[in-house]
């Protein structure tokens, strides 16, 4: 042991050691420097530091960080649809109403153009997703609700569900270019899956047999339901509980 | 965490004049995913563990434009999800009385190393008292030094040291690396 150490002797150095082993003192480096078991100690501690890391080391879900991204474009576009109605509330006071009238019906015309285009890739994009995505089992129906509330609300503060005992998982995925709220339902013929999109809602109400599902587009207000199910007795359930949960609190 | 330093480098400059959305893309990118151990170490769960991250970053958007310094940023954030975590925690403790007897089950669904070694310092850092083990916590997974630990702690760096040093005695002890101390023995 050192006795030509100054400013520590070994029991304050293992001390030290022990509460903060990067410790960057000058005197703690030189005690370690010039004492080879407080070194050995230093080291032993600081394996166990990096062993114990390491037992706690998991990678983190992709989709984690996707989401957390997600959220945070999702609150900005609340707040920019926000300013988006007051500057057009503005305009139309201020500029009159016909010139307005004539934007909206060109932008209409090109959306209508592009609604079968986009009907068959918004399906592709949520079928894809939904295929690939495994669910998480049943946690707590409560606290389904309470997220997938808290996830219509971000897309719309009017859009709500009321509760449903038969929910079962819900989170915010990307789909393809989209993002949308994902979420299960358990019925008596099995399960179904339902997406909500935001977006232009695609005219009619379409049912398509898509690689072994059958899928129902449906437009609600301000977007677009995507369902899935294996049975059509599952869509049918599936559908008439969220036509009955699904509400907009204007 | 209280914006500690009061000089004026340049990443606190940087941060001052960079956009709220760039902030809170390298709050994600430099700490989601030590935030993301720590709260799974924390939650035993990894949906619950994702929800009160989920949270926690939706309110540090919120209140993203308090915070100032980019050093800052870690013990901020780890501020907010600790108060969140805490919030969900109380809500829904009463589901978590099973989880501890199902440790090595629930350890590897996690995905955690699952050799007998990392089972036992985990299991070692689980039997630590939560005075010892929190502060531990905070400099092993979250690389905090002593003056953030206690800072978020709010408690004094001193006690900190010294819980660092119990904790780390005790897991020494656990592991069989330092015996108890013994009784009336003289070694020769
Ligand atoms: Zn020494």
């Amino acid at each position: 042991m050192s006795e030509q150490n100054q400013n520590l002797d070994c029991l304050e150095f293992q001390r030290l050691c022990l509460s903060d082993p990067d410790n960057q003192q000058a005197a703690f480096a030189e005690h370690a420097h010039n004492c080879t078991q407080c070194m050995g100690y230093l080291n032993e501690v600081k394996a166990m530091d990096s062993s114990l890391r390491d037992s706690l080391d998991v990678r983190t879900p992709g989709d984690l960080i996707a989401r957390l991204q997600l959220q945070q474009e999702m609150q900005q576009t609340r707040g920019r649809c926000g300013l988006f109605k007051a500057a057009a509330l503005a305009a139309l006071l201020t500029a009159g109403s016909v010139l307005l009238a004539g934007w909206w019906q060109v932008q209409h015309w090109q959306t209508e153009q592009q609604v079968e285009q986009d009907y068959q890739q918004l399906l592709a994009v949520v079928v894809e997703h939904v295929q690939g995505e495994a669910f998480t089992p049943v946690w707590e129906f409560t606290k389904a609700n309470r997220t997938a509330n808290t996830l219509l609300a971000s897309y719309d503060d009017a859009l709500q569900l009321y509760p449903m005992s038969n929910l079962q998982f819900s989170r915010i995925c990307p789909m393809g270019e989209y993002r949308g709220l994902h979420a299960t339902l358990q019925t008596d013929h099995g399960q179904i899956t339902f997406v909500y999109l935001r977006g232009q809602p695609l005219g009619d109400l379409l049912d398509t047999a898509y690689q072994g599902f059958i899928t129902r587009v449906k437009p609600v207000r301000g977007g677009n339901l995507v369902l899935i199910a294996r049975d059509m007795r599952a869509l049918e359930q599936g559908a008439a509980d969220l036509s009955r949960a699904m509400y907009w609190d204007i | 965490m209280s914006d500690s330093g009061n000089q004026t480098g340049p990443d606190q400059v940087n941060y001052a004049m960079i956009s709220k959305k760039r902030k809170y893309a390298l709050l994600i990118e430099a700490h989601a995913q030590d935030l993301y151990k720590y709260a799974l170490w924390l939650c035993k769960d990894k949906v619950m563990a994702e929800d009160v991250m989920q949270e926690a970053f939706l309110r540090a958007w919120k209140s993203l434009d308090s915070l100032r310094e980019a050093k800052a940023a870690k013990g901020w954030l780890f501020t907010i999800f600790r108060r969140e975590h805490a919030r969900q925690f109380e809500r829904k403790q009463f589901q978590y009385r099973d989880v501890e007897s199902m440790d090595t089950l629930a350890d590897a669904q996690i995905g955690y190393d699952d050799s007998p070694q990392a089972f036992a310092l985990r299991n070692a850092l689980r039997r630590l008292p939560a005075e010892y083990r929190e502060p531990l916590e905070l400099q092993v997974l979250g690389g905090f030094s002593c003056e953030e630990i206690a800072s978020l702690l709010d408690i004094s760096t001193s006690a900190v040291m010294t819980r660092l040093f119990r904790a780390r005695k005790k897991m020494r002890h656990y592991l069989g690396v330092e015996a108890a101390p013994e009784l009336g023995l003289v070694k020769k």
